[in-house]
């Protein structure tokens, strides 16, 4: 067989992908299915362009943009101006209602509301000084993902996915935990013109709770393999042959490749994500015990889980942090949720020797003002919020640009979302001004045109 | 969209780097100044203008370096583009300038100038300010305002979205051989302008199988498909065969109930009510079947809009037309809401706003949403705009039917509706004995709860007991539960017919519906204008605006709302006006994307500035006028479109076309696209032909007790929603709020959060495990191979071509090619000694291909 086809891994050149419709690469790489050779193989790892820090993702996204304030950026002043006129014309300030301290050697200041996450602040590193585009939620959501709003574009998920291939072909490289029906939907974890199989699969929906007893519906089969097999062969080959028709059909390849991982995944995902192979002190130090926190725990165990068995990109969406009123109550409940749950994700990432090769990253679509909304909130701020990494090669117990004297706006070496998606990629070894896939005549990066890698963040 | 995207940038590099810019002068700014009279010029001068440096320039101009509330008003522009909350002067409309209704001091919250900065105005230069202001408040001053960080709104009027829809006249080229129908030729010519040429046509099968898809939501029959076949061969004109089907169609009951479901998807529509509680909406159906009705009907799209915004204040001949009007305004109430909020005002406001952002989402494509809490960020919609439509709702009681949260709060019945004709209900009678157990199972509970509070009286200081207070939960949850079911009932336990939707409130008492514990709620009942809300917050009411429509076409004040009235019916007018410019837009182009899976306008439920511009503006407005020409008649445009030759293109791939239009925004070939879950699971039903295709009476939510979505015992059971058994069409499953039916999650079915007109289609494992190893596959997959065995009875190779095209016709509509009969015999062999599992196995194959999920 030709390198190509005994490659079942994404490459990374674009050349090599075009080439997957010319050679039909879902078919042979089909054929091989067929003969058999199903179990697991060693996968090779994509080249990438200069040496990775981190080899994989675990991104909590905190759908609704937290208040930054009031969580991982100390705004002494802010306390000191409290209830003086806001930079909005007609606004009041508002002091966090809750108290700071500094922790750990770095001495990083973070809010009372994170006391578990605090014991790691020597394993954070903090950006004060982000920024995105528009104060709307959709908008922000998709550009947080895709890197606009605008266009129809593959999220970060998907081309990290692209950019490393897969280091478990019987598993999905990209798997989105619990993500939102709205706010960009199924954009956010898309693979747009990217083939579908850089798509992320989606686990448990917005609303759901528990994860203790989650699985992938209809994992199981109810005909015997040799049956399954055969019917596979017929709908592959049906597929195949639409795909020769008609010359250019991703998303009948995109199929093709789909039928594929479900037949591997079929043995592989239910031990994955059988959580009760977690000992009781494990599942303690995560919180699946407690139902402030067990939800959130449980999402955080299955994605250290699905990281270690060889899945590049793993988000978990939480919310909802949009706290335009209630503040006081609602906001102390979400950070409950998460606080324990990130501490024993860090903690035992770090004990088995993972946190070292995977990026951990903590962020929200946005922040929200210093002013007040109401009595009791605070509204969109898109000038400055805060996002947090940890491992995967970052420097750890620092913190990154200032969001001026009240956290209104970024005013030392801002870092714009596409600054962030480029130092993302970095940090996994890629260029962002490299990793680039043409489509239509034109090459596509997740950076666009723009794009600068913070380097002081990075160890 | 280049120009689109040019302007979100600057917005956005503006508001990212903070910086203060100037705008650039308006046009016809210097008109204006020079257009005012000598006299009028005179009197701002020696009147007004000394008021305004006097008294407000201190806090409110560039030279003081403060602008408060967000708030200039040293100049013209800066005045009528107002602060954070509006418009500070509207020329010649004083309830809308908040200049004037703040130097009133009618409200101390926006009471102008405050009392440290020398407090009211005298009499005197308060009516010198309303006079000018009633007088078209002529305003010399040229000067350029500062932009805030803000939207510069006179620019965004100019939005092609806001401007009249044109008449528009057919490209006419002698030597276009190429279009059938006119809408053709507008396509032709951008192409040809582009240097693009289309691909061939369709096949004949796929233009069948397309036309059937696309209007019904269903295969053709193989029956149709050989009646199709046949005559083709009789050499009658594809065009003919194709006019005969798509008029059988678009009469076809099966056409409201594909039509049906997309219009639902519009209105956000789902049987419970979402968020914190998730109670379910049992008369929600109701409005289903109305909508499903009112596309087999044909009734004119701006009625249907008419009647979902106001149809209980529309005329009415019989109580048959009365209860479907009434039905109609279940659109406004099938939205969802969090019971459990404890704040009625906080409550009643919510609704009103999820209201309003449905209505103009849903109608004109606009987020009026985004002006609750100060003005529109994009578009030319201000804060008092949003809060005279607040008005409008706020005078609306919503009936929608749901028995709250837990103890009952914020319960509300539904409409009753007129029981001297006969309704269908959802529900079977009951004994009059049950009803009379369920009364007295009341009467002992409540009787229960006052003796414990009557306990609890004196023993005061004693804490309560836990047990106790767990006994009381349940008891009130138990009488709140039996309160809700009872009114299903008359005495003699036959159902009472109810539905979802809204009434004017009365003026007169608060309404006996609302069973809520609304103590504090005062304030929002009867017929009223609402305060404007400083930056959203319940608790900071400012001055009251009166009812009213938006100000975006200049025709605001024209709308007059009667005292006694709500103003639904005039804002419905408005809306459904032929002058509207966006209403027919915004309907066309949905029909457009349901044809042909993309819009020409990208951005369906957003034609604000923040959208999209159109592929092609001149046959969007060609469309439109003649649409409502039409007397708005979908199914006249639908039929126009699909016998179009645009319409009737393969999807073919042409390498060279792909790398000019990679989008296909010129339309080269028909843009293929998946089939949406209802039609997936609809079409596998009709191929093992289990498919009950006829109308469903009620839904699971409606006939079970009211309760909430989750385990049973009250509600309804979430896994008997998931793996519903049922064999109806899909708009017939049960769709409440968080979980639905296990095929159309995994195949994108909306989630109803907010108005989604497009479907989502991702492409991912789990729809193909779901196809290779679900129950339901599964069971159509065994349906159809029996069907294919008991015509041709046999061993598992007997009479394999017969089968094998039956096969192919009912599930992909066409015949197998030699290859694929290869590919089948291949299949067949693996379990050669049972025909029935071996074809079961051929038919799910048959399901899993892409061609079956794709319309092509």
């Amino acid at each position: 067989m030709t390198k190509l086809c005994t490659s079942r891994q994404p490459l990374v050149s674009r050349r090599d992908v075009l080439q997957y419709s010319s050679c039909g690469f879902g078919w042979l790489a089909f054929s091989s299915l067929l003969a058999n050779s199903s179990s697991a193989r060693s996968a090779e790892p994509n080249k990438t362009h200069f040496p990775a820090k981190a080899k994989r993702v675990i991104f909590l996204c905190m759908r609704g943009a937290p208040s930054h304030v009031d969580t991982f950026d100390y705004k002494p002043l802010l306390i000191r101006d409290d209830g003086k006129n806001g930079p909005r014309p007609g606004s009041k300030l508002m002091k966090s209602p809750w108290t700071f301290k500094q922790h750990g050697q770095s001495g990083l200041w973070i809010s009372e509301l994170f006391p578990e996450v605090a014991r790691h602040a020597d394993e954070l590193c903090m950006i004060h000084s982000m920024q995105t585009d528009l104060p709307a939620h959709p908008q922000a959501m998709l550009r947080l993902h895709t890197g606009t709003s605008q266009f129809i574009r593959p999220s970060l998920g998907a081309w990290t996915l692209y950019g490393l291939g897969t280091e478990n072909e019987n598993l999905p490289g990209f798997i989105s935990i619990s993500p939102p029906g709205g706010g960009g939907g199924a954009q956010n974890y898309g693979s747009a013109f990217l083939p579908a199989i850089y798509q992320g699969t989606k686990i448990g929906s917005d609303n759901r709770a528990s994860m203790a007893n989650a699985t992938v519906p209809n994992i199981k089969p109810l005909v015997s393999k040799d049956v399954q097999r055969a019917e596979l062969q017929f709908i592959q080959g049906m597929n195949h042959e639409k795909l020769q028709q008609e010359g250019y059909q991703p998303d009948v390849e995109g199929v093709i490749q789909s039928y594929e991982l479900a037949f591997r995944m079929q043995s592989e995902m239910p031990k994955v994500m059988d959580l009760s192979k977690e000992t009781a002190e494990t599942q303690r130090l995560y919180g699946t015990d407690v139902n402030a926190t067990s939800a959130f725990a449980q999402k955080c165990l299955l994605a250290r889980r699905f990281i270690e068995a060889g899945v590049r990109f793993v988000e978990i969406t939480h919310g909802n942090w949009d706290h335009h009123n209630n503040i006081d109550v609602e906001l102390p409940r979400n950070c409950e949720a998460i606080d324990r749950p990130i501490a024993g994700l860090l903690a035992d990432l770090e004990r088995r020797g993972l946190l070292e090769e995977t990026l951990v990253v903590w962020t929200g679509e946005f922040g929200r003002t210093p002013y007040a909304q109401g009595r009791n909130g605070r509204d969109h701020n898109n000038l400055a919020f805060t996002l947090w990494m940890a491992g995967g090669g970052v420097k750890a117990g620092t913190s990154y640009g200032s969001s001026g004297d009240h956290g209104h706006i970024a005013v030392d070496r801002p870092v714009p979302m596409v600054d962030f998606h480029a130092t993302l990629l970095a940090l996994l070894g890629l260029d962002h001004e490299k990793l680039t896939y043409r489509y239509a005549g034109r090459d596509f990066r997740l950076t666009d045109v723009r794009g600068r890698v913070v380097r002081d963040v990075i160890a | 969209m280049k120009m689109q995207c040019f302007r979100i940038i600057m917005l956005c590099s503006a508001a990212t780097i903070g910086l203060i810019g100037i705008s650039a002068p308006v046009a016809g700014q210097d008109a204006e100044s020079s257009s005012i009279s000598n006299r009028d010029r005179q009197r701002f001068e020696s009147d007004v203008r000394p008021i305004l440096v006097k008294h407000c320039y201190e806090c409110h101009s560039q030279e003081s370096g403060r602008a408060e509330g967000g708030l200039l008003l040293d100049t013209r522009e800066a005045s009528r583009r107002g602060g954070d909350s509006g418009p500070a002067v509207v020329p010649g409309n004083v309830s809308r300038s908040l200049l004037v209704l703040a130097i009133r001091y009618q409200n101390a919250d926006l009471a102008m100038p405050p009392s440290d900065a020398g407090g009211k105005l005298s009499n005197r230069e308060i009516r010198i300010l309303e006079e000018w202001v009633r007088n078209g408040a002529p305003d010399p001053r040229d000067g350029e305002p500062i932009e805030r960080e803000h939207y510069n709104y006179d620019q965004a009027r100019q939005w092609w979205a806001f401007q009249p829809v044109q008449k528009m006249s057919v490209p006419s080229d002698e030597n276009d051989s190429w279009s059938w129908v006119d809408l053709d030729r507008f396509i032709q010519a951008k192409r040809q302008a582009a240097e693009l040429t289309p691909v061939a046509d369709a096949s004949p099968e796929a233009i069948l199988r397309r036309v059937c898809f696309d209007l019904i939501g269903l295969p053709p029959s193989v029956d149709e498909l050989q009646q199709f076949w046949s005559r083709l061969d009789q050499r009658e004109p594809l065009r003919d065969i194709l006019a005969d089907h798509v008029d059988r169609l678009l009469q076809s009951q099966q056409f409201g109930m594909h039509w049906g479901r997309h219009w639902l998807d519009v209105a956000r529509f789902a049987e419970s009510s979402g968020r914190d509680v998730n109670a379910t909406y049992p008369h929600a159906w109701r409005y289903r079947d109305y909508v499903i009705d009112a596309f087999n009907k044909g009734v004119p799209y701006d009625q249907f809009l008419r009647e979902q915004i106001a149809g209980d204040l529309l005329p009415y001949q019989n109580d048959y037309e009365r209860t479907r009007q009434l039905i109609a305004t279940g659109f406004l109430a099938v939205g969802s809401r969090s019971l459990n909020e404890m704040n009625p005002r906080q409550f009643a406001v919510d609704q009103a706003d999820e209201q309003i952002d449905s209505v103009f989402q849903a109608t004109m494509a606009l987020t009026v949403g985004c002006a609750r809490c100060h003005d529109h960020k994009f578009d030319p919609i201000p804060q008092t705009d949003y809060t005279a439509i607040a008005g409008i709702f706020l005078s609306t009681e919503t009936y929608y039917g749901a028995t709250g949260g837990g103890i009952g709060r914020n319960r509300a019945e539904g409409i009753a509706l007129s029981t001297n004709i006969s309704q269908t209900v959802a529900r079977k009678n009951l004994n009059p004995n049950a009803v009379a157990e369920m009364k007295e199972e009341l009467t002992a509970l409540r009787a229960q709860l006052e003796e414990f509070q009557k306990q609890r009286q004196q023993q005061r200081r004693q804490p309560d007991n836990p047990a106790q207070v767990q006994m009381v939960l349940q008891n009130r949850a138990r009488i709140n539960l039996l309160e809700a079911e009872l009114t299903n009932y008359d005495e003699n336990g036959n159902v009472l017919p109810y539905a979802m939707g809204v009434l004017d409130k009365s003026n007169q008492a608060p309404s006996r519906f609302v069973l809520a514990r609304n103590r504090g709620a005062n304030a929002l009942t009867g017929i009223m204008d609402s305060p404007l809300f400083v930056r959203g917050d319940i608790a900071a009411p400012s001055d009251r605006i009166p009812r009213g429509v938006l100000t975006l076409f200049d025709n605001a004040d024209s709308v007059q709302i009667p005292r006694q009235s709500s103003g639904r019916l005039e804002l419905a007018n408005w809306v459904t006006s032929p002058d509207n410019p966006m209403t027919a837009r915004v309907a066309v182009n949905r029909i457009w994307y349901w044809l042909f899976g993309k819009g020409l306008v990208a951005s369906l439920d957003n034609f604000g500035t923040s959208g999209s511009e159109p592929t092609h503006p001149e046959l969007l407005d060609f469309l439109a006028n003649q649409f409502i020409e039409s007397g708005w008649n979908t199914k006249a445009l639908i039929r126009d479109i699909v016998m179009s030759h645009t319409y009737q293109l393969a999807t073919q791939h042409n390498e060279a076309m792909f790398l000019k239009d990679p989008d296909n925004s010129s339309y080269w070939r028909y843009p293929d696209r998946r089939l949406t879950a209802e039609c997936i699971r609809d079409a596998m039903l009709a191929a093992s032909g289990k498919l009950d295709d006829s109308p469903q009476i009620g839904s699971y939510v409606g006939r079970s007790m009211a309760g909430v979505v989750g385990q049973g015992r009250v509600g309804i059971r979430e896994d008997l929603v998931v793996r519903d058994s049922s064999q109806a069409r899909s708009i017939f499953l049960p769709v409440p709020r968080g979980v639905s039916n296990e095929l159309l999650s995994t195949f994108d079915f909306p989630d109803a959060a907010a108005v989604q007109t497009a479907r989502e289609t991702t492409n991912v494992p789990t729809q193909s495990l779901y196809l290779l190893n679900s129950l339901f596959v599964s069971e159509q997959a065994s349906g159809l191979a029996n069907r294919i065995l008991r015509s041709y009875p046999g061993k598992t190779f007997d009479r394999f071509d017969d089968r094998i095209e039956l096969a192919y016709q009912a599930v992909h509509s066409r015949n197998p090619s030699e290859l694929e009969k290869g590919l089948a015999r291949k299949l067949l062999s693996a379990q050669p000694g049972i025909p029935k599992s071996a074809w079961t196995s051929l038919c799910r194959g048959l399901f899993g291909a892409t061609e079956f999920r794709y319309l092509d």
